[in-house]
This record gives C-alpha cells, sequence and structure tokens, in this order.
C-alpha cells in the first residue's frame, strides 16, 4: 500500500460523491428523472467500488504495514510558531470498515431513495445533498488532520440540516433543520478549544503526529482530561447523546431515507468513531473514559424508556438508534474500541434496515407514522415484514442474529475489563437495557404488522415496488447472516468464535493491551456466562413484548400505563429536555438580546454619540442663520466684536 | 522595466475621476463604460501585482516592503511621499480593486441619479482607501485618511435612503474626532522623534520604537499619575481605530449608515473602508508602540470579544434583514479585532486573513439583501418567507454567503475565524472560549434570517418574485466562488501574509530585527509582554 495508491484511491473515492453533488445541483434541474436517478445513485455505486478496492489494499497489505497516510496539498502554513495544516488522508483497517459501511448502507439507501422519492419534485436537490453527505463523511473518515476532520465533521452537520430540511416548505422541518444544526455546532466548538488545547501543547493537529505525541500528555492529568472531555463533547453532540440529544428525534421530519442514512447508520455513529479514532488520547484519560461510558450507558436506559412510550414508527426507531449508539459510546468508553465498531457497523445494516422497512409501511400508508393507527400488516406487506423482522430480532440481540454478537461482544468485554470497581453494575444495567431493546423491538413489530388493521387504510396497503424492497432484502439477509459468516470464518482462521476476525482486523489500529483482540477475554468461563445471562435478558424482552403485544387489539401504551403516571409522562415528553433548554440557553438570549436592542442601545451606546452629531448639525444651522451675505450684518459683527475685545483687554490690563 | 506600479495604482483612479469630468452627464453608457475600465484596470494590476510579488521581501529592514517607493515630498518637515506594498497589505489591496469593481458594476447596472457625480466620487474613493493602504510616512497616511472622508461624505449624504443625512453626520463627526485625535498623537511622535534623533521625519521606517517617553506622565499640582505619554499616543491611534473598525461602544454609526447607504456604495464600504481601521492598527498602532499595546492588549481584546458577542446579540434581535447583516458585520470585525490584539503570529494572520474574507461575505450579502428588497418590496423578516421555490438561485448563492458568514468549516471564514480563536487562545483560553459563544449565535441568526427568507410557505409579498437575472448571477458567482475557492485553498493567502506578520509581530514584542524572537512551538506564553 503506498502512498501514492492511497492519495488516487481517496481523491477519487472523494471525487465522485461531491461530481455526483455537483452536477445534480448545478445541472439537475434540467435533465430527467431518469438521469437524475442514475447520476446520483452511480456515483455512490462508483464509489462503493473504490471502497471495495481500498479495502482490499488494507487486507492484502502485510502486517505491520495496514496504514498509509497521504498528502493531498497544504491547506495553510503561517510559518514559524503559526498554524500548520495539510489536507492528508489516511487509509487502514478502522478507516477501510467505515468506508465499506458509508458507501455500502449509503449505496443501497440511495438506491431505496429512487423509489420512495419518485414523486417528489426536488429529486435532483434531494440526491445533490445525499452525495454531498456521502462525501463529508468520506472526509471525516479519511481526514488524517484534526482540522481536516472537523471540516469533514462540519460538512457533515450541514447536510445532514439540507436533509432535515428538506421539505422546506414544512415549518416544523425548517426548525428542526435548524435545532440539528445548531446543536453540531456547538458539539463544533467543543472540537475546535480541544483541538486548539491540543496544537498548542504539542504543537501540531496532524492526528498520526498527535497520537505519536501521546505520552507527552501526563496520564490521567487535567490536560488530558480536559482535551478528551471536550472531544467527547462533539461526539455527543454528532451521536444525540444525553444532553445534546434533542435534535435526534425533531430529525425524522426528514424524509426516510435521510433517517436510515444519516441519522441511523452513518452521521450519528460518527461521534463513536470519533473516539475510537482518538483511542491514543482516551487511553490516557480515565476519568473522561468513564464520563463517556457512563453517557453512553445512561443515555442507552433513558432512549431505551421512551422509545417504549412513543407512538410515531419512526421515533421508536430513532429512540432505539440513540439507545443503541449509547451502547457503541460505552463500549468505546470502557475501551471496548473493536466491539463498539462491530457494533457501529452491524448496527448500520439492522437499523438503516429498518427505517427503510418502516418507510416503505410509511409509503403503502401514505405518510401515516402512528403505529396505533396500524396493525396487521402481515398480510399486505408479507416481504417487508420478513425484512422488518429480520431486523427486530438483530436489534434485539436474538442469538445469531448480527446484532446478538455485537452486542453481547461489548458487554461481555465491559463484565471482564469494564473500568474500576463498577463493571458489575454496568454489567447489570447492560442487562436491562436488552430487556428493554428486547420489549420495544417487538413491541414495534407487533402493533405494526400483527394484530388487527387499526384503520381502513390498512386493508388498502400496497407492496412497496421492487427498487424499494431489493435494497431492503439485501440489508436484511446481512442483518440475518454477517455475525455469522464473520462468526464462522473467524472460526476456521483463527479458531475463535464471536468476534474475532473483525478485532484481528482492527487489531493494528487499536494496538493498546486494553483494546486488543477481544477473543482472549470471550474464551473465559466468565464471559461465556457473561454472554448467557446477556441473551437471556434479551430473549427475556423478547418474550414479554410477545405477550404483551401479541394480540388482536395490542395497546402501545400497555407497559408504560402499569408504571406510575409521572413516568411514562415524563417518557412521552422526553423528560422535558427540549423545555429545558428552552428555559435555560434560548429565552435568556432572546431575552438579552431585545433588551440589548431596546435599552442597551439607545440609552448607553447611542444616546452620547447622536447627541453631539446632533448638536453639531444645529451648530451649523444656527451659525448659517448668521451668514446672511449682507455687508451690514458682516459689519456689525465686527464692530461687536472689536468692543468686545477692547473690553476684555481693558479687564485684564486694569488687573 | 522599473514602473512605479504603486503610484500608477494610486493614479489610475483619480486620473479616470478627471478624464470623467470631461464627458457630457448625458452620455451615461460612456459614463458607466469609463468607470467600469478604470477599476476594472486598476484590479488587473494590482492583482498581477499580488499574484507575482513572491515570499521574500524587496527591502531591508526590520519592516521591509515587496514593492516601495520613496521620494521628497516637504522636506523643511521632512515628510516623504514613501508607498510600500507587503504581505499584510497584499490581499486587502486586492481586496480593495476587487470592492470598487464590484461597486461600479453595481452603480452601472441601475439607473442612478447624477450618475456622473456617483462615479466621480467612486474613483476618488479608491484612489483615497489605496492611499491608506500603500503610506508608509505618516503624514501621507493621515492626508489619505482624511481624504478618504471627503468623497465618503458626498456619496453617503447624496444617495440612499431618506435617514441617510443623520447617519452620515453621526458618521463624519465621529470619524474625524478620533482622526484628530490620531493627529495629535502623530505630531507628538514627529516632535519627540525629531529631538531624540535631530533629524525630522514622518516615516514610519524611521519611527519604530517611537521615542516617546516611556515615564508616566504626572499631572502638576493634583500630582495624578497617568499613562505614559507612549500609551497616550497609542490611545489616540487606537480611538481612531476602534471608532473606523468599529468596536463596541464606539459602533452606533454604523447600523444606522449600513442601513441607509445604497448597496454600490455599501459593496465597498463595509468591503473595505472599514477594515481600514483593523488594518491601520496592525499597520501603525502595533509597530510604533509596542509596549503601550502589550499594556493595553487584554482590555482591547475583550472589547473585540464583546463586539462579537453584543454584534451577534443585536443581530438576533432584529427584523430588517439589511440590519442583521450590518449587525453580523459588527460581530464578524470584533473576530478580526480579536485577532490583532493577541499580538501572535496566528491571530494576525488569521485578521488579515479574515479581513480579506469578510469582504468578500459582506460585500455578497449586501448584494442579495438588494435583491430580495429590490423583488419583494420589504425589508422585514417577518414579511418575507418561501423564497426558495421562486428563486432557486438566489437561495443557492444565499445559502453559501450565510455558510460562510457563519464560519462553517470548508468555507473561507473558517480560516481566518480558527486561526483567530488559536491565537485568542494563546493570549488566554478565556477569548477563545467566549469567541466560540459567537460562533454559536452567529449560526443561530444567520441560519434564522436564510430559512426565515427562504423557507416556510410563501408570504403575500414573496408570492410572485422571479429568480435573479442572470447578470446579477454573475456578479455574486465570482464573490459565492471565491467563499468557497479561499475556504479549500486558503494557502496562497497565508503564504503571502506570513513573512509579513511575522516581522509585525516580532516589532510588536519590541524586537526590532527581522530575525525576530524565537516562537518555539505554540506555547500558551508568547514572548515579552505577558505578565
Amino acid at each position: 500500500m503506498t502512498t501514492s495508491t492511497v492519495a488516487v484511491l481517496s481523491g477519487l473515492i472523494l471525487l465522485l460523491p461531491l461530481a455526483g453533488a455537483l452536477l445534480n445541483a448545478l445541472v439537475g434541474w434540467r435533465l430527467s428523472r431518469r438521469v437524475v436517478n442514475a447520476i446520483g445513485t452511480g456515483s455512490i455505486l462508483a464509489a462503493f467500488l473504490v471502497a471495495c478496492v481500498m479495502l482490499a489494499q488494507v487486507v492484502g497489505a502485510p502486517d505491520g504495514a495496514k496504514s498509509a497516510s497521504a498528502h493531498l496539498w497544504q491547506w495553510l502554513d503561517l510559518g514559524t510558531g503559526g498554524l500548520r495544516v495539510g489536507v492528508d488522508v489516511t487509509l487502514d483497517p478502522l478507516s477501510a470498515v467505515m468506508l465499506m459501511v458509508i458507501t455500502g448502507v449509503g449505496l443501497l439507501i440511495h438506491v431505496y431513495s429512487v423509489g420512495y422519492m419518485e414523486h417528489d419534485r426536488g429529486i435532483a436537490r434531494f440526491f445533490s445533498y445525499m452525495n454531498l453527505f456521502i462525501f463529508s463523511m468520506l472526509v471525516l473518515v479519511l481526514a488524517a488532520d484534526l482540522l481536516i476532520l472537523i471540516i469533514g465533521w462540519a460538512l457533515v452537520a450541514l447536510s445532514s440540516y439540507l436533509l432535515i430540511g428538506f421539505w422546506y416548505e414544512r415549518p416544523s422541518a425548517v426548525v428542526a433543520a435548524r435545532k440539528a444544526f445548531i446543536t453540531q455546532v456547538a458539539g463544533d466548538v467543543a472540537l475546535v478549544i480541544a483541538a486548539f488545547l491540543i496544537v498548542v501543547h504539542i504543537g501540531t493537529l496532524s492526528m498520526p503526529g498527535i497520537f505519536a505525541a501521546a505520552p507527552s500528555f501526563a496520564s490521567g492529568g487535567l490536560l488530558i482530561t480536559v482535551v478528551c472531555s471536550l472531544l467527547a463533547i462533539g461526539a455527543f453532540a454528532k451521536s444525540a447523546q444525553f444532553p445534546l440529544h434533542t435534535w435526534l428525534p425533531d430529525a425524522m421530519e426528514g424524509p426516510t431515507p435521510v433517517s436510515a442514512l444519516i441519522h441511523a447508520a452513518t452521521m450519528v455513529t460518527a461521534g463513536v468513531y470519533l473516539i475510537a479514532r482518538f483511542h491514543p488520547l482516551f487511553d490516557r484519560a480515565p476519568v473522561a473514559q468513564g464520563m463517556v461510558a457512563c453517557v453512553g450507558i445512561g443515555t442507552a436506559v433513558m432512549a431505551g424508556v421512551i422509545a417504549l412510550s412513543q407512538v410515531d414508527i419512526k421515533r421508536v426507531i430513532a429512540y432505539s438508534t440513540m439507545s443503541q449508539i449509547g451502547l457503541m459510546i460505552f463500549a468505546v468508553g470502557i475501551g471496548a474500541y473493536s466491539a463498539g465498531m462491530f457494533h457501529l457497523a452491524t448496527h448500520a445494516v439492522f437499523k438503516a434496515l429498518l427505517f427503510m422497512a418502516a418507510g416503505n409501511v410509511i409509503h403503502a400508508l401514505h405518510d401515516e407514522q402512528d403505529i396505533r393507527l396500524m396493525g396487521g400488516l402481515s398480510t399486505n406487506l408479507r416481504r417487508t415484514e420478513l425484512c422488518f423482522l429480520s431486523g427486530t430480532f438483530a436489534l434485539a440481540g436474538i442469538p445469531l442474529f448480527a446484532g446478538f454478537f455485537s452486542k453481547e461482544g461489548l458487554l461481555g468485554f465491559g463484565l471482564t475489563n469494564g473500568p474500576g470497581a463498577f463493571p458489575w453494575v454496568l454489567y447489570l444495567v447492560g442487562v436491562g437495557i436488552n430487556v428493554l431493546t428486547g420489549l420495544y423491538a417487538f413491541r414495534l413489530w407487533a402493533t405494526v404488522f400483527r394484530g388487527e388493521p387499526q384503520t381502513a387504510r390498512v386493508y388498502a396497503a400496497r407492496e412497496a415496488p421492487r427498487v424499494m424492497l431489493v435494497p431492503v432484502a439485501i440489508l436484511a439477509l446481512l442483518s440475518a447472516f454477517l455475525g455469522l459468516i464473520l462468526g464462522v470464518w473467524s472460526l476456521v482462521i483463527h479458531d475463535n468464535f464471536l468476534i474475532g476476525v473483525f478485532a484481528r482486523f482492527l487489531s493494528p489500529v487499536f494496538t493498546t493491551p486494553a483494546s486488543g483482540p477481544l477473543a482472549v477475554d470471550l474464551s473465559t468461563g466468565t464471559a461465556i456466562l457473561a454472554g448467557i445471562v446477556g441473551t437471556l435478558g434479551s430473549l427475556l424482552g423478547a418474550g414479554l413484548a410477545a405477550r404483551i403485544w401479541l394480540q388482536r387489539n395490542p395497546d402501545p401504551s400497555a407497559v408504560t400505563a402499569r408504571l406510575p403516571r409521572a413516568l411514562p409522562q415524563l417518557a412521552y415528553n422526553k423528560f422535558y429536555f427540549d423545555e429545558i433548554y428552552d428555559a435555560l440557553l434560548v429565552r435568556p438570549l432572546v431575552a438579552l438580546a431585545r433588551a440589548a436592542r431596546r435599552v442597551v442601545e439607545p440609552r448607553f451606546m447611542n444616546s452620547g454619540v447622536q447627541t453631539v452629531s446632533d448638536a453639531c448639525s444645529e451648530l451649523g444651522a444656527w451659525v448659517r442663520d448668521y451668514q446672511t451675505g449682507l455687508i451690514r450684518d458682516y459689519a456689525s459683527y465686527m464692530i461687536a466684536a472689536a468692543g468686545v475685545f477692547v473690553v476684555a483687554t481693558l479687564v485684564l490690563v486694569s488687573r | 522595466m522599473n514602473v512605479p506600479w504603486l503610484t500608477v495604482v494610486l493614479l489610475l483612479p483619480l486620473a479616470a475621476a478627471a478624464l470623467l469630468q470631461v464627458i457630457p452627464r448625458t452620455a451615461v453608457t460612456l459614463l458607466k463604460a469609463l468607470t467600469v475600465t478604470a477599476t476594472a484596470a486598476a484590479a488587473a494590476i494590482v492583482w498581477t501585482l499580488v499574484a507575482t510579488m513572491g515570499g521574500s521581501p524587496h527591502s531591508a529592514g526590520p519592516l521591509s516592503f515587496h514593492y516601495s517607493e520613496i521620494h521628497q515630498w516637504i522636506p523643511v518637515i521632512g515628510a516623504t511621499y514613501h508607498v510600500g506594498l507587503d504581505g499584510i497589505s497584499a490581499w486587502i489591496l486586492a481586496l480593495n480593486a476587487g470592492v470598487f469593481v464590484l461597486g461600479a458594476i453595481l452603480v452601472s447596472r441601475r439607473s442612478t441619479d447624477r450618475l456622473k457625480l456617483f462615479c466621480g466620487l467612486l474613483l476618488l474613493t479608491e484612489t483615497m482607501t489605496a492611499g491608506v493602504l500603500l503610506s508608509v510616512d505618516l503624514l501621507l497616511f493621515y492626508l489619505f485618511w482624511e481624504g478618504m472622508l471627503i468623497p465618503l461624505y458626498f456619496l453617503l449624504a447624496n444617495y440612499g435612503n431618506e435617514n441617510r443625512g443623520r447617519a452620515t453626520v453621526k458618521f463624519i463627526v465621529y470619524t474625524v474626532a478620533g482622526s484628530l485625535l490620531m493627529l495629535v498623537s502623530i505630531l507628538s511622535l514627529f516632535f519627540a522623534h525629531g529631538v531624540a534623533s535631530g533629524n525630522l521625519s514622518f516615516d514610519l521606517t524611521q519611527l519604530l520604537g517611537g521615542g516617546l517617553s516611556k515615564q508616566p506622565l504626572v499631572i502638576p499640582w493634583v500630582n495624578i499619575t497617568t499613562f505614559t505619554p507612549e500609551q497616550w499616543a497609542f490611545l489616540g491611534f487606537a480611538a481612531a481605530f476602534a471608532i473606523k473598525i468599529p468596536l463596541v461602544p464606539f459602533h452606533t454609526w454604523l447600523p444606522d449608515l449600513y442601513e441607509s447607504a445604497p448597496v454600490a456604495v455599501l459593496v465597498f464600504f463595509a468591503g473595505l473602508v472599514s477594515k481600514l481601521g483593523a488594518y491601520s492598527f496592525i499597520r501603525f498602532a502595533l509597530t510604533l508602540f509596542p509596549d503601550a499595546v502589550n499594556t493595553f492588549k487584554w482590555v482591547l481584546a475583550a472589547l473585540a470579544v464583546v463586539s462579537i458577542i453584543y454584534g451577534a446579540l443585536m443581530a438576533l434581535s432584529q427584523r430588517d434583514i439589511k440590519r442583521i447583516v450590518a449587525y453580523s458585520s459588527l460581530s464578524h470585525l470584533g473576530f478580526i479585532a480579536l485577532g490583532i490584539f493577541t499580538l501572535n503570529v496566528n491571530g494576525i494572520n488569521g485578521a488579515v486573513i479574515q479581513i480579506v474574507n469578510h469582504g468578500i461575505i459582506i460585500a455578497a450579502l449586501f448584494i442579495i439583501v438588494d435583491i430580495i428588497e429590490q423583488r419583494t418590496g420589504t425589508r422585514d423578516r417577518h414579511e418575507l418567507a418561501g423564497l426558495e421555490r421562486r428563486m432557486p438561485w438566489l437561495y443557492a448563492f444565499f445559502l453559501v454567503a450565510t455558510l460562510a458568514g457563519l464560519g462553517m468549516p470548508g468555507m473561507n471564514s473558517f480560516a481566518g475565524e480558527f486561526s483567530i480563536m488559536l491565537g485568542a487562545f494563546q493570549l488566554h483560553p478565556a477569548y477563545a472560549v467566549l469567541a466560540g459563544l459567537g460562533v454559536v449565535l452567529a449560526c443561530w441568526y444567520m441560519l434564522r434570517l436564510h430559512q426565515g427568507v427562504m423557507h416556510d410557505p410563501p408570504q403575500p409579498r414573496t408570492e410572485a418574485v422571479g429568480d435573479i437575472r442572470p447578470a446579477q448571477g454573475l456578479v455574486l458567482l465570482p464573490l459565492v466562488g471565491l467563499m468557497v475557492f479561499l475556504g479549500v485553498f486558503p494557502g496562497p493567502v497565508g503564504d503571502v501574509t506570513q513573512l509579513s506578520v511575522k516581522q509585525t509581530t516580532a516589532l510588536a514584542h519590541g524586537y526590532a530585527s527581522t530575525a525576530g524572537p524565537n516562537f518555539s512551538g505554540l506555547g500558551p506564553v508568547s514572548p515579552g509582554g505577558q505578565p
């Protein structure tokens, strides 16, 4: 894997989606729908092929040479003592995995969009934004300089903003888009300040440079803790983690393929990638790691509870996404980087699948999203249901489905390698999350597809066209067999089941002992026991859900109705986070701004200046009155002035 | 061939203005053509000079220039015609040339009363602002600095909306007051230098390091110790520049003036004239008064941060979209000022880069606001909505300008703001954190502006408007293109600025040699000055 290969391949994979975005943006309105679709999906298909070549390059590279960087051009160079930033890219196992997820899942979602957006007149704009998103995401994962990563990070937020607000004549979509973007910008600022701390301490923003110099941070010291906490805040904003999570449910205002691509598979997992990428720093900041792990697992619980109380099909999946990302954040917080990344990959598959299958349902019911008005869809949407079920099994972690391997892997790691004295506590919370996941996953499936139709519209529902079914089916197969295939493969080549092959592939990146191949830990008795208990938790949740909701007229609020009233109320209103932010941040700022305009500016800033300037004008006007142009007036002024002068002189002399 | 290009740049618009006077006022096409040609020719020369100036300066000394010309002017007091172009002035001069071309094009596309007067004043302003950017002699600088106000006064007082009279008087009175303080400072420098060295000079390169006493001045009888003479002189300069930039609380001329001025004036007024304060601060205040600058940098940087946040809050509370852009400009000029007062390489480079970037952005924003006002007849945010479907091209241009305006990474302003904030962080982390709050607020008001105008269901006034004409698109295209291009490739700007900024930074820290201090790494403690 030579530098020039990396440069060429990276250039190619970045330029393809960018070219697609520009083409559709500039001339898309003149082209036929068919050509627009071809440009939009074709560019991603080409990028996917390049990504496959890049993966092959990494796999084929000899051990110890799995990572290569290339310098594309110098972004800024302010000389001695100044900022120096190059547009550099890195190809290594971690970025290769991300490339595959982004372009692979992205490609399927683009194909699906052709069908989903069939009747929308803004199709060129849509594909232009989608391609821009893929481009931004690729910048983010290929970047080898923190500043370039920040650029990709922000571009991702931009394309998310554009896509959430895609239906721009809907006021709710417009507000949701802005909220998402501002939250992201707050995260960006945290990243930027982390970058300042790093560059002031180390003197470079180049990521290989930062990682090489990581030992110069005192382990567990204040500086590294602050740096990592700021990085984590950036990650939380992007990954919708507590307390920066409120934008994600609102982001469901975007078209469903957008939710699948951005708010499930790729963008929201970028926070996990960021922490995994900066693991040499996080490994030296146990306090920040602990914070990350707690926020992750806390968000997982909170979002799981909320998911159970929501009745909008997309919002249920959105909260389940938040919950699953919480698990990934937990994993990278405890140093289980490979496990977190594995869950990221499988989650991208099954969550994109769930969103797209939900999209089929919404499409079939003409934009109905309320699960209380569904039910009984299995007769008309048989194929969609099968796919949805595959995703539900994977999400709930039913054995042998993809999610099972990744989730049990990270929980097991948490038990055996977790931080300090708390692994048992965190693990038990994890098992609780398993139960919760099983509950809300099967609740959704049962209320949407099973039971009796709740409205007449269900009878008229028609199965989605092939262009929307095939991508979903491919993902369904992957979510059913991906874990199994990888597991058997690792059994064959490494005689280790579970996530061995994936962890081994990533091991050149995560070289620190705490994050090495997991197989070692997972073969112990404790780990196996942990896996069994965790699986039992998942099955318990699924079984309970089946008992509660597998009936003719399931009540979506069956569980929440039994709890004390305050709790479901709290959960349904998303714990009132929107209101809290509104009261704590938005309103005071608006009030401050209004006070500035009404009081500070006119009374304090302007009054004096305005008075002086008006006085000048008035003085001029007053003096002008004496400029009559008449000799006799001027003569009298002279005589008067002379008189004053004489008198004044006499008075002064006489003293 | 040894052509005095800097003089050519100075005299070309002046000559064109003179030539205009022999053209009858009815020959409208000829008037327009001459104005556009003259500004374009000046731009071509300047851009060629900047593009070919290369890395290292040609003249020697602690403050050296890539191009310079020096002639005797008033020998008896040692005043010289000394003009020079270095890495700091280069890109700003290029911006200067560009915004005047833009102004000329805009005025030629609109039927304007008293067109001949307008064109003449525009060309005269260009000579004056170029003079401010090129002067190395303080007296010459002062001449251009004050001379600039004459054509500007007539432009602002004669063209624009009905509130222009009051706004213009406020601006002129305010600016002249500041300038007079600066004149006192220039004269005291001149005399102190004359007494100390025995030779009279207004030349910046001669006056470096001052010569003013650094002993605190004691007021007789009451025995109150005040600032040193050097500090007093610095404050005179600072007052003039702070009013011109402007910094809160010296800003109140800005929103009224921007609101009343016509767009053809605004592109060069907001795009360039307001940056001359920032430029002059770097050129004169930092190099002439190193000790005073280091004493006052904390306060000045704090004022800059206040400007950032105050401007953002004011922008947030406006209904008039032109005033929103005006206050956003105040906020962004605060960033530029913050960069200067950091006194380090990153901050000052960022400030110079941002002067150029912001000139491009603000010109585009004012043009867009003007188009919207022309089409819909209103600038009230509450009456505007849903333009995206009607004006898809304007939507796209406005989107890019908005993103550049809010400091989006990947757009031009990010390079400048990142460097500035890094510099501020090196001065003290609190400045960078507070400036970061300004970034978030900018995101809020800029997005609300863009979305409010473009999205949501259309309002009565926005029902039946058509998209921009191709010619308007051609005016906006280069601006928007530059926003993206300079975001992806900010390197060329930095390459030109960094050597000259290094010299200025060294001078600002009191090291009068090109070798400069050793900035080892990017350590938080900048050499010299930090208590």
